[in-house]
């Protein structure tokens, strides 16, 4: 009778230890949005941008940047250095708009945003850049005419 | 005639422009520890693009938090550093994360001035269950087996000590 009783007990504890583990399979699947309705992030951009001629301790004049949204979703775009060590252009400044409503941010802390483009299929936004050399103390020899830096807009989805 | 002359700054501003797209602007991934997942994004523009990834430990939308390496994150990352394309082009990735728990990862696309970013957000797992392995157990599920071990070898004890007083009966 004993016997019978833990036999009982152990198949129900054996049976729920190994049901029990069935239970907890888990089904996956990566779920790829249709092709004609995928969301693109697409963006035009000025292939260079002359800032003009900037006197050492000065800042220079502030120059309007266009950026176009082509894709058909809402972006963000980031302006960055792509050499952070560039010791001119390490001085270089945005800002959205030129009210006092925006401050000036350095590459990597401004961002600015596009909604997705209507009918027309492209959105145009404006940002402007300026180079600002008043810490600027290195004394320069000579002009430094054509100096050059890459910028990268670099958009993502939000 | 003002539309005419808004129409032609317009194609002026942009006679010398970068143009550059990325679909889908965001890929989520649920996948197991120590199997790798591959997944592919349609790429739009012209010429050879460099293609880098980089990762943060927290969910964020500015990429100045995206500091990180794949590596830092122990996850193997596999995509070509470059690809040459003409108006779209596909680009494979490929991930085997080595740690279970939630990454967060920017695949940034670009070329010239131009980048265009796809977040990546893995959910890692611990294991795969493909059958009746002890180790694979869950956690919450590991005391019934403990129990009905103990109970197997109390029946068998029994069942001797039964089987010695009979002999000896």
């Amino acid at each position: 009778m004993v016997l019978a009783v833990i036999f009982v007990f152990v198949g129900v504890f054996f049976l729920e230890s190994i049901t029990g583990y069935e239970e907890t399979s888990t089904f996956y699947v990566n779920v790829i949005p249709s092709s004609t309705i995928s969301p693109i992030v697409r963006i035009q951009v000025p292939d260079s941008i002359f800032l003009g001629n900037v006197t050492v301790g000065e800042m220079g004049d502030e120059i309007k940047v266009t950026v176009n949204n082509t894709g058909n979703t809402n972006i963000m775009i980031t302006p960055e250095l792509v050499d952070g060590n560039d010791e001119i252009m390490s001085n270089l400044f945005f800002r959205f708009r030129q009210t006092n409503l925006y401050n000036l941010s350095r590459a990597g802390d401004f961002s600015f945003d596009i909604s997705k483009p209507g009918t027309s299929g492209y959105r145009m936004e404006y940002f402007w850049a300026s180079l600002n050399l008043s810490s600027y103390n290195d004394a320069l020899s000579a002009p430094l005419l054509n100096h050059e830096a890459d910028v990268r807009f670099v958009a993502v989805a939000i | 005639m003002f539309v005419l002359l808004l129409l032609l700054f317009s194609f002026i501003s942009f006679s010398n422009a970068i143009e550059l797209g990325v679909s889908p602007p965001e890929v989520n991934i649920s996948v197991f520890q120590g199997v790798k997942t591959c997944f592919n994004i349609s790429v739009f523009g012209n010429g050879i693009l460099k293609v880098k990834d980089v990762w943060s430990e927290n969910e964020s939308n500015l990429i100045v938090d995206y500091n990180s390496s794949s590596s830092d994150m122990r996850i193997d990352v596999y995509h070509d550093k470059e690809i040459k394309i003409n108006d779209k082009g596909v680009l494979d990735i490929c991930l085997k994360p080595n740690n279970n728990g939630n990454y967060y990862g920017l695949l940034v696309i670009s070329t010239g001035n131009a980048a265009v970013g796809v977040w990546i957000k893995i959910n890692v797992k611990s294991s795969i269950g493909t059958g009746f392995s002890v180790l694979e157990i869950e956690h919450s599920e590991k005391w019934l087996l403990g129990v009905s071990l103990i109970l197997i070898v109390l029946l068998i004890f029994l069942f001797l000590r039964l089987k010695t007083r009979r002999i000896i009966a």
